[in-house]
């Protein structure tokens, strides 16, 4: 029984472990970036962490139960997430910081109504899922070691789907607290100075730079191997 | 109307060069060879090369070697430079008299140059690591990866002495 309770420590801890390594550190600002950008509303900012914390966890449990089931597949599944989806994450954040800074509009014609811009900032809480799942799939090598290496043994010896999730919450932690402290802080301000609507705009436009940034970062190291 | 038809224009054509450039990327990286990027002492040493020592077993006795890999990819991240610098300390502090004698050698390996692909399979890798690698008249008799490293990154003096303990352990087995 004891052991159970060691085994899910270890699996928090790993995530934390993981979460404040040097090597997520640029995921990471982009995700407190995007979870934290609708300041003025402290709910949004919570249930949008929420939802990056489950999106983070359910790629996890699905990498988890895939390897779990053949353990042979853990070098092919590392190697493939390592290389391909780090080349995919860094075109995916400018791509999104470009359509949040709202230089261009698109527009849908017929009865799609909007623009995308507006579609991808209102995309709120499943967007913030859907990069939880991106980031978590896109392994740096510390998350892999910590991953692959002790977690899964975890999982092989106790429940997959279980051990899989509390690890995904311990790789999400610092993006939470960062995002909530983001939240109330500028709120508090924004009350006090009755500025909530320019701090808004101000921190949409922050989190497009800040998306724009690390994406041109992450082509950079990952697309064309700068190491700086 | 005109600038924004022209604006929707220049958008779409943005995200379809960065939608292109994605693929192509992607593409090139599957099918191309990664430039070779490290460490000069990273050559395409295979396992065979690398523990190919004459003997003669009439005469002598079982040559052993212990090779301590460090294997990486041409992406060098922080923790990972760490990893090898701490593990190269462990080895060139705890066992120099071994290193200077040959029977312990320390090998960097980037696993993406051309003919090092087969360590991925050889070992096992899911990620950076340290192997041991233990080797009777040039063939390996048994291995093991140093899993430990990534949790124990964190602690230089811990990381230091688990890659001292292992060694040992190793050399005595």
């Amino acid at each position: 029984m004891e052991s159970i309770f060691i085994d899910i420590g270890a699996a928090i801890w790993l995530g934390i472990l993981t979460s404040i390594s040097p090597c997520p550190l640029a995921t990471n600002i982009a995700a407190i970036s995007y979870v934290g950008r609708k300041v003025e509303k402290t709910r949004l900012v919570l249930f949008a962490g929420l939802f990056y914390t489950l999106g983070r966890a359910l790629a996890y449990v699905a990498v988890a139960v895939l390897v779990t089931r053949s353990l042979q597949m853990i070098p092919g599944v590392s190697m493939f997430l390592q290389k391909y989806m780090n080349l995919a994450i860094g075109p995916l954040l400018v791509i999104v910081g470009i359509l949040l800074l709202g230089i261009f509009n698109i527009s849908f014609g017929g009865g799609m109504g909007g623009n995308l811009q507006s579609r991808v900032d209102k995309m709120g809480l499943w967007g913030s899922g859907l990069l939880g799942i991106v980031f978590a799939l896109a392994f740096c090598p510390v998350s892999a070691g910590l991953f692959f290496g002790a977690l899964i043994p975890l999982a092989v010896k106790g429940n997959a789907v279980f051990m899989s999730s509390l690890y995904g919450i311990g790789t999400a932690v610092p993006v939470i607290i960062f995002a909530i402290i983001l939240a109330f802080s500028a709120n508090l301000i924004g009350s006090a100075f009755k500025k909530l609507t320019a701090i808004e705009k101000w921190v949409r436009r922050g989190t497009a730079i800040t998306m724009l940034a690390i994406g041109v970062y992450l082509i950079l190291r990952h697309n064309f191997g700068l190491n700086f | 109307m005109v600038s924004s038809k022209l604006g929707k224009h220049k958008t779409m054509i943005l995200l379809g060069v960065i939608l292109a450039f994605t693929v192509f990327q992607t593409f090139c990286q599957g099918t191309q060879a990664s430039k070779p990027k490290g460490k000069t002492g990273a050559s395409a040493d295979t396992k065979t090369n690398s523990a190919a020592t004459p003997t003669t077993p009439a005469l002598k006795a079982v040559q052993q070697k212990l090779v301590v890999y460090y294997f990486y990819t041409t992406y060098r991240c922080h923790s990972c430079t760490m990893i090898e610098k701490l593990t190269k300390t462990a080895v060139e502090a705890g066992f120099k008299d071994l290193l200077a004698s040959g029977r312990v050698e320390f090998k960097g390996i980037n696993i993406e140059q051309p003919g090092n692909e087969h360590f991925v399979e050889d070992y096992k890798l899911y990620t950076k690591s340290v192997i041991l690698s233990d080797l009777r008249d040039g063939k390996e008799a048994k291995w093991k990866n140093l899993d430990q490293v990534w949790t124990l990154l964190g602690n230089e003096g811990k990381f230091i002495e688990y890659i001292q303990k292992e060694i040992k352990t190793y050399l005595e087995g």
